[in-house]
């Protein structure tokens, strides 16, 4: 029943700082919703005088003393010039942002601990130029960007992605403090940014793991020389000389011929064959079957306790099977939490 | 050229090793801005700063050139206290008692700023240098506030501001002149701003008082007169105060501009003695004049002489009046013997107004202790002229009589009033009145109360200036240094103190055109302004003018500008507004504040140009916000399609008409079409949408 003293302050506090954070989180989500394309303009712009800027306030209040005691109107003038200064530099910062156009893209997918490569593209219409824009997302090295001359610049940021599944970077943070150093006009800005994060491959012995599936006879290989098996649907990839183009010519959709010596090669990776395992060991070794299979240009089949793919061969299919053990056991809804 | 050779200059030696976290790396076009700004900014103050100053300034300008490019690291915190340590004691050991004087403090701030620039690792600490330099523009601003310094100093504040806006740029797109061009814009456009702020903010006095160093030494008249002292300023013509008369404008003879009176006499010199000192200052304000029976029984007779006056810093606690002052500013006191004091001594160009009336009487009793005061000599000296004295004064019928006879002698006798008198002997006054018969005003008012005080009338010397010059552009008086005068006060019973002017018996041309119609031919007039205009306005018109217009302008730079205070304030606004409170001058800075900010921001913040819209777009847009209207807008980069399912779900109704629409601009924006169907297309897009909107 004795909680310590010092425990309460801390929790009160913790408690209140993440209901804090999760607030402005939905402030600024309800703000700054999701696009590709952003337009900066008073809706998603903040601007606060930063530390420096407090330190000129600091610096004027003394020269504003120093004005009142020696009565030198010229001091007086010179406290106020550069209070003008400090507006104005609230207005130039801000314009430094308002009107460009903030627009990205998530490069390809990557496996779980590289770096995501998003290139944000930031563009101006007419004449109003923009300099020393500082880009970074949470945990990404800062770029500075400039649009003086160009109209359009190109910046890459990198993230590192160290879960598989949708990848987001999170909310891109565009701040400058051009011209004078003194105010902080910054946007937080969700691009709607989306990459697979596949599983870390894992190396594992491929030709112990199929000479076992096939010893165990779980697929049925019948083995034989270009005898004609059967026909499905033709899939980019599939070598023109196996389409059943008898089919194709009468209209009824393109086919593709499977002969007997194709079957030979199928090879079903499945869940089972990593007993013992977790889920994210199973997944990496599967992976790195993927990977090997699909340079070997071999036929494979992935076998999930939530789904299963055919075997099959080609970048589609090499892609469907990798997209199916990225998001193993993730609901797609939850792809919007940071 | 030259940027090339500062940037070779700044090449660093070698790339800077990055541990842990990032060094901040400062432009190097940031610290060529930087250390010019110091540089420009300092210029002024140096001719004030002890040599070394200057020195251990460049030292740091060079020491942070080479650590910018990392031939040296930034010195360890023990040098760092070592050599602040070591500054300090040797600024203090430099200014010794005055080290809390103006010219130690901006000395302690300037090298402050030259050590701090071994110190720059943080853009904080870059940022503190430059609002540093912002700070010793305002310490010039002690010194000197004319015209040309302040067109310097915002000249530095442009550069300083530069010098801001560099260090947040990019070093790879740095363009010096961009950087410059941009700030000054800035500048230009807190103009209004300033101008508002200066205007209308709430002046209040100072909060403490500031020993005040300068190394411009007392000029101007002193408080002690020797044969030859006046004679001097007449070297100079620099400006010892502006007049502007708001009543009537007094005969050019009555313009005697009296600043103090001298009671003793040594022999040689003329000083303020006891007299002059000890019976203290009297305020001239309110409420305590009848205290004073002296101050109460004064008589002022006549129409006052109403002028404001502008004086340059003398040093001295004295100003100048017409004799006899009356409602006065409540900075002033008055001294027993009607002179003017101010609290402190002049340091900075002073304001004051004045009512003076021309016909008074004053003192018509005074005090023995006065009296003896006033008729003190030495015991022995200058036999000849006592022996003068006593064989006039025994011939005149009345002091009166008396003080016309010494008048007329001057007037009669071959007396020369000159600027390069012989030099007098021993006994300075017989040596003039009899022998040398040559003197400036000085000669010819010692001797003058030296004749009366020797039959006891009791007289004293009065030192001022004398006449000036009316420049006819804004109507206000000039008095130059070479203005300076000595004159005569003489006590007469019935009359009480009465001025009496020497010099006007030898040279009325003196007090009736000034001392420049003069001495113009004389080759020591004004012989210290070897470059100055004034030697050749006698010679062209055309200078003459110049002169005039010029110090037209800086009369009003002086009144309007630098004497701005609560009174000017108030009268600004008794002009706009019936009755002036300070509620109200509060309110409307804030209103014309806000409105010039809301102004500057329409001009800073105008829209940047829009991505230039097809036609479609154009049209389908339009569409867009009528539907907005209507209560369903369209989100920020939601897919046609997408809208018109929305539309069609909430209002059924227009789904025919919508849909149709959509699929027109669908069709024109996203699918190839030979020209001229576009513009088919585009008509029935119109007339679509304009059927819709008729419709609804």
């Amino acid at each position: 029943m004795n909680t310590g003293v010092q425990d309460i302050p801390t929790s009160w506090r913790q408690t209140l700082g993440s209901r804090l954070k999760k607030h402005h989180y939905n402030w600024v989500r309800r703000r700054i919703p999701p696009s590709r394309h952003i337009i900066l303009s008073q809706r998603n712009i903040f601007i606060i005088p930063n530390r420096q800027g407090l330190g000129f306030l600091a610096v004027l209040a003394l020269m504003f003393i120093g004005a009142v005691n020696y009565e030198a109107s010229l001091a007086f003038a010179l406290v106020f010039w550069l209070i003008g200064l400090f507006i104005l530099s609230i207005l130039y910062t801000f314009r430094n942002l308002s009107g460009l156009h903030v627009s990205a893209l998530a490069g390809s997918s990557i496996f779980v601990g590289e770096y995501a490569e998003i290139s944000v593209v930031l563009s101006r219409y007419g004449k109003r130029i923009y300099e020393a824009i500082d880009l970074h997302f949470p945990g990404s090295r800062h770029v500075v960007a400039n649009l003086i001359e160009n109209t359009e610049e190109r910046s890459s940021l990198f993230v590192v992605a160290n879960q598989r599944g949708w990848f987001s970077p999170g909310r891109l943070t565009i701040y400058t403090i051009f011209p004078f150093g003194i105010c902080r006009a910054w946007s937080l800005l969700d691009l709607d940014l989306q990459c697979l994060v596949y599983p870390k491959p894992f190396p594992c012995d491929l030709d112990w793991l199929t000479s076992k599936q096939q010893n165990s006879g779980h697929t049925t290989i019948t083995r034989g020389s270009d005898d004609f098996h059967s026909l499905r649907d033709y899939q980019r990839g599939d070598s023109l000389r196996h389409v059943a183009w008898k089919i194709a010519a009468s209209g009824r959709g393109m086919y593709t011929k499977e002969y007997s010596a194709n079957v030979d090669d199928k090879i079903w990776l499945k869940w089972d064959m990593f007993p013992d395992m977790s889920v994210e060991e199973r997944l990496s070794r599967l992976c790195y079957c993927v990977l090997q299979l699909d340079a070997g240009g071999k036929d494979y089949g992935l076998d999930l306790p939530d789904s299963r793919i055919e075997p099959a061969k080609g970048s589609e299919h090499y892609a469907r099977v990798m997209k199916a053990l990225a998001l193993f056991g993730i609901e797609e809804s939850n792809q919007e939490q940071v | 050229m030259i940027r090339q050779m500062f940037l070779r200059l700044l090449k660093p030696a070698s790339p800077q090793v990055k541990v842990g976290k990032e060094i901040y790396r400062l432009p190097r076009t940031a610290l060529i801005w930087i250390l010019s700004s110091l540089v420009v900014v300092s210029l002024p103050h140096i001719i004030r700063m002890p040599f070394w100053l200057t020195g251990l300034c460049l030292f740091c300008i060079g020491i942070s050139v080479l650590i910018f490019q990392g031939r040296i690291s930034h010195p360890g915190s023990k040098i760092k206290t070592a050599v602040v340590f070591m500054v300090l004691v040797a600024i203090i050991l430099q200014y010794g008692r005055d080290i809390f004087s103006t010219d130690a403090i901006v000395a302690v701030l300037i090298v402050g700023i030259a050590l701090k620039l071994l110190e720059m690792k943080k853009r904080r600490d870059v940022m503190l240098v430059i609002y540093l330099c912002y700070f010793s523009v305002l310490a010039e601003f002690i010194y000197s506030q004319a015209i040309p310094v302040a067109i310097y100093m915002s000249f530095c504040i442009v550069i300083i501001t530069s010098a801001l806006m560099s260090i947040t740029q990019t070093e790879e797109f740095q363009r010096p002149m961009r950087t410059l061009k941009l700030s000054s814009l800035v500048l230009m456009q807190s103009i209004p701003l300033m101008a508002v702020l200066f205007l209308l903010f709430p002046r209040i006095g100072p909060l403490w008082a500031v020993p005040f160093q300068s190394a411009s030494g007392v000029t101007g008249l002193s408080d002690q007169m020797s044969p030859g002292d006046i004679g001097d300023l007449t070297r100079s013509g620099d400006i010892a105060f502006t007049v502007q008369f708001t009543s009537y404008i007094p005969d050019y003879r009555d313009l005697y501009w009296r600043g103090l009176t001298l009671n003793e006499f040594d022999g040689r010199q003329w000083t303020r003695g006891r007299g002059g000192r000890f019976q203290g200052f009297q305020y001239l304000g309110a409420n305590k004049q009848q205290i004073y029976p002296w101050f109460r029984d004064i008589q002022y007779l006549g129409d006052p002489v109403s002028y404001n006056v502008i004086m340059e810093p003398t040093q001295q606690n004295w100003v100048y009046t017409l004799m006899m002052p009356a409602i006065m500013n409540e900075r002033l006191w008055m001294r027993r013997e009607f002179q003017i004091g101010t609290e402190r001594p002049i340091s900075q160009r002073y304001t004051y107004e004045a009512d003076s009336y021309l016909e008074h009487i004053v003192d018509l009793d005074i005090s023995d202790r006065m009296r003896e005061s006033s008729t003190e000599l030495p015991d022995e000296g200058n036999d000849r002229s006592r022996e003068f004295a006593q064989k006039l004064y025994e011939q005149s019928a009345s002091d009166r009589d008396y003080v016309d006879a010494v008048l007329s002698y001057i007037r009669n006798e071959q007396f020369f009033y000159t600027l390069s008198p012989s030099l007098l002997g021993e006994d300075s006054i017989d040596d003039f009145l009899f022998n040398t018969h040559e003197g400036f005003c000085e000669h010819y008012s010692s001797a003058f109360t030296f004749l009366m005080r020797s039959v006891g009338i009791p007289a004293r010397v009065v030192l001022g200036y004398q006449g000036g010059e009316f420049n006819k552009y804004n109507e206000t008086l000039i008095v130059r240094q070479y203005d300076a005068h000595a004159w005569v006060e003489v006590w007469l019973e019935g009359e009480g103190w009465v001025q009496v002017d020497p010099t006007a018996a030898v040279a009325p041309g003196r007090i009736e055109f000034g001392s420049q119609f003069t001495f113009q031919e004389d080759e020591n007039f004004l012989d210290d302004e070897v470059f100055s205009m004034l030697k050749f306005r006698s010679t062209s018109s055309l200078i003459n003018d110049l002169i005039l217009r010029m110090e037209m302008i800086d009369y009003s730079w002086n009144r309007f500008v630098l004497n701005y205070d609560v009174g000017i304030q108030f009268a600004l606004f008794s002009r706009v507004f019936n009755a002036v409170t300070k509620e109200k001058i509060i309110y409307a800075l804030l209103g014309m504040f806000f409105l010039l900010i809301a102004v500057v921001a329409i001009i800073v913040l105008r829209k940047p140009a829009e991505k230039p819209q097809t036609p479609a777009n154009q049209l389908y847009l339009k569409f867009c916000r009528f539907l907005a209207d209507n209560g369903i807008s369209r989100q920020a980069g939601e897919p046609p399609l997408h809208y018109r399912e929305r539309v069609c779900a909430l209002q059924p109704q227009w789904s025919n008409e919508v849909s149709r629409i959509t699929d027109i601009y669908m069709d024109i924006a996203f699918n190839d079409n030979q020209p001229d169907r576009v513009e088919d297309k585009l008509r029935k897009l119109k007339q679509e949408i304009q059927k819709f909107r008729l419709i609804n």
